[in-house]
């Protein structure tokens, strides 16, 4: 210990600029966290919630190099240091200067947004616990593996590089992190473990070809995990756990409802839209529908896949696209949106195809209405604190709910704003507003999930659709509801004889 | 104190150490020279566990190389050229830094080595002349006089007068403890080691005390009465063979008064006369090197 202690005293007369650096962004990303009042953060805190991380993976890789492992010239080499004190003091220098500050900070964050940091203990703890596995083992693991800061520069440019080419193709899938909650916890573990590994390899033996080997094949099968984590495993141990307990299928809808996209002739797509009823759930029951996998096959044999099936979210020309959606929150019924390439489509638009595939049907129970006047607030146990509140932008008055809770992300839910007898309540969804400006929008380092809706106000004499007119404010009452999934069921389909023309 | 068997490091297909097998001696000077390449900083480096040895073992203090820890490293000083040393660190801190790792560290000691080397106390190490660093880091090496002493070629680049001062004041402060040195300076090799062995191309060619190495060799002139001509085949231990008008001139290797006077009488016949002259370290470590670059 008296070593471990002399190591990071050292360390930290040597790096107190740097750590000053670090302390300065996070004391300026809790100032602007304390005073933000919506999801969208603002550019300054958008930028600092990428630059603190990146400062903080550079200062533990400045300790670290204090005393290279790679190398045969180091002083230190041939000086009596016992390699769990050196482990130590580095893993003290990590938790002092980027754990602690980030735990006073959510507790400065939470305190301010009037949430008590005690309350949310096991919140804060998630976060320490999530921050180790994503920065401060990875950033240690990683300096322990090179010979100076620029290789470890390098490094974590080229990480950032291929992470940010994973997460690109990630996203085409629009997934909820919530979906993904087996594969991020998998991999989360799997840096974790072979972080671990690596300090041991290079602490213990300096074994750098071997702690490199771990390296290597940890980043592959990351990588692996992230890209080909099959969702139907995700799907299937949800189904598990949380079965819906009645016999669910899907069914062809064989009434077309929804008008099809043929577009114009300009146009390189045409969209199908074919509604399907989802069958075997309680009457009424409020429910959410994704394909995991689906296979339009053509008569002549062709096969039309699309791997990343459950959203819009691929915009660049394929042959051919299909997800499964609700058409709107309310009603029993979902459609197949089938996109495909106009001149694939003139080879099927007269015969008959196939169309199968897994769907995940996820049962949602909307909790007790939580009513607030404009101008005032509620508390739900799942959305947390809900306020609504009149605010003015460049262009005109509108109502902003908005949701804050001492956790990770906001649940989803929707909101209702209700005038008076016989007028239809204006829907929103929480999170359904965005910005328009480009720029980091991140806000991961927040302790504080919000969700945020905005709702218009028309003013004076006419009344634009979608908006509450500003007389009816004083006596507009706003509902908020989070949807909570009760319970999954993994549904196969298997639709024959689908005429294409019809739809 | 130091024993290796078999000692060998491969770097990939290059093989920089081959079957290394020597004894340094308890209270021993014990010297590696040879030249550049021969493998002698891989030797040190492997012996103190900075390198892994591909095979063969080494054991130091009665401890596997391999196994070397704390306890042990905090009876070894060990100093070397290319050792990086923290640049940031003024002269004073790195002293107290390195204080704290060492149980035995002699403030008293380490003061007046400060005094007697001259270092200034708050200069930044970076600062400092390269002379300097050494200085500093051999005031971190026998501050705590330590049992043992390593020295990886310490002294290349210094002036005579810092090399004399500096490796007087490693004597005289620790005469009990075993020095391991490997250097290119065969003059200062010749002052004060005990001990000597010779590496070429990462192999041993020989190893044993420095006098009787300085005892078995001899720079032989042997003058005839004709045209010196070269016996064909000569003793193996007959280095660097030549003639030159009636004189006949080789390094003896193996020379012993009355049997070397046989073997020539054997080889040349009737001499004029013989003069063998003892040679320095500097010409015997020469002469095998010249000897080592015909046979190649």
């Amino acid at each position: 210990m008296r070593l471990l202690l002399h190591t990071f005293r050292k360390d930290s007369r040597r790096l107190w600029p740097a750590v000053g650096i670090t302390l300065a962004l996070l004391a300026t990303l809790a100032r602007e966290d304390r005073w933000r009042a919506d999801r969208v953060v603002g550019l300054t805190e958008g930028w600092l919630n990428l630059l603190l991380p990146l400062a903080w993976a550079c200062l533990i890789a400045l300790a670290v190099l204090e005393e290279p492992l790679v190398g045969t010239r180091h002083f230190w080499l041939t000086r009596p240091y016992r390699w769990q004190s050196l482990l130590g003091a580095k893993a003290l220098f990590a938790v002092a200067y980027v754990h602690v500050p980030l735990l006073v900070a959510d507790c400065y964050v939470l305190a301010a947004r009037g949430f008590s940091p005690v309350g949310a203990a096991a919140h804060l703890a998630g976060r320490q616990v999530l921050l180790a596995c994503a920065l401060s083992v990875p950033s240690l693991a990683l300096a322990a593996m090179v010979g100076n800061f620029t290789q470890f520069v390098l490094m974590v440019l080229a990480l950032g590089t291929v992470t940010n080419f994973f997460g690109a193709a990630f996203e085409m899938g629009v997934k909820t992190p919530a979906e993904n909650w087996l594969s991020g916890p998998t991999i989360a573990a799997l840096v974790l473990g072979a972080g671990l590994a690596i300090l041991y390899l290079q602490y213990r033996r300096r074994g750098t070809a071997k702690a490199r080997g771990v390296g290597v094949a940890a980043a592959l099968v990351v990588a692996g995990v992230a890209m080909f984590w099959p969702e139907a495993v995700e799907n299937s141990v949800h189904a598990a756990l949380r079965p819906i307990g009645s016999r669910v299928a899907l069914q062809l809808d064989a009434t077309p409802r929804y008008p099809g996209g043929q577009g114009s002739a300009l146009s390189t797509s045409v969209d199908l839209v074919i509604p399907v009823e989802v069958t075997g759930l309680p009457a009424g029951a409020l429910f959410q529908v994704s394909a995991a996998r689906l296979t339009v096959t053509a008569a002549n044999g062709k096969r039309y896949e699309n791997p990343e099936a459950d959203g819009p979210g691929n915009w660049e020309r394929r042959p051919f696209q299909g997800w499964l959606t609700r058409m709107t929150p309310e009603g029993d019924g979902a459609v197949l949106f089938l996109r495909f390439e106009r001149k694939e489509f003139a080879r099927l638009r007269d015969t008959k195809v196939r169309i199968a595939g897994q769907a995940l049907v996820k049962l949602l129970r909307k909790t007790e209405t939580r009513w607030m006047a404009v101008g005032g607030g509620t508390v739900s146990r799942e959305l947390g604190r809900c306020t609504a509140s009149l605010v003015e932008d460049r262009w005109a008055e509108r109502v902003k709910v908005l949701c804050e809770a001492a956790r990770e992300a906001a649940a989803p839910a929707s909101v209702m704003l209700w005038t008076r007898e016989g007028q239809r309540p204006l829907y929103h969804r929480l999170n359904d507003s965005f910005s328009a400006v480009s720029g980091p929008r991140v806000a991961w380092l927040s302790p504080v999930a919000r969700g945020t809706t905005f709702l218009g106000v028309s003013r004076g004499e006419q009344r634009y659709p979608g908006t509450v007119l500003e007389e009816d404010l004083g006596r507009a009452r706003i509902g908020v509801m989070a949807e909570v999934v009760t319970g999954y069921a993994v549904v196969e389909f298997d639709f024959r004889d689908v005429a294409m023309g019809k739809w | 104190m130091i024993r290796t068997e078999g000692l060998t490091k491969r770097y990939r297909k290059m093989e920089a150490l081959h079957d290394l097998s020597i004894a340094v001696p308890e209270g021993s000077v014990y010297a590696l020279v040879g030249p550049n390449g021969a493998g002698k900083s891989t030797a040190i480096q492997t012996v103190m566990n900075i390198l892994r040895p591909s095979a063969g073992r080494a054991e130091v203090m009665g401890v596997d190389s391999r196994a070397l820890g704390a306890e042990e490293l905090a009876r070894i000083g060990y100093v070397a050229e290319s050792q990086k040393l923290p640049g940031w660190m003024t002269v004073g801190y790195f002293l107290a830094y390195c204080k704290g790792f060492y149980p035995a560290w002699n403030d008293a000691e380490a003061a007046e080595l400060v005094r007697g080397y001259g270092l200034p106390l708050e200069r930044r190490m970076q600062a400092l002349s390269r002379g300097m660093r050494v200085k500093a880091a051999l005031v971190a090496a026998l501050a705590y006089r330590p049992r043992l002493i390593v020295l990886d070629e310490p002294f290349s680049g210094l002036d005579v007068l810092v090399r004399e001062e500096l490796i007087e004041s490693i004597l005289e402060r620790t005469p009990e403890a075993t020095v391991l040195v490997c250097s290119h300076d065969l003059g200062e090799i010749e002052s004060f080691a005990t001990h000597v062995a010779y590496l070429n191309e990462g192999r041993l060619e020989f190893a044993e005390e420095m006098a009787t190495l300085t005892e078995r060799f001899r720079e032989v002139e042997v003058t005839l009465d004709r045209e010196a001509e070269m016996p064909r085949e000569l003793p193996a231990h007959w280095m660097n063979a030549e003639c030159a008008g009636v004189v006949a001139r080789f390094t003896d290797a193996r020379y012993d008064a009355a049997a070397s006077a046989a073997e020539i009488a054997r080889r040349f016949g009737a001499v004029r006369g013989v003069e063998a002259r003892r040679m320095s370290f500097r010409a015997i470590f020469l002469a095998m090197a010249r000897a080592a670059r015909r046979a190649q």
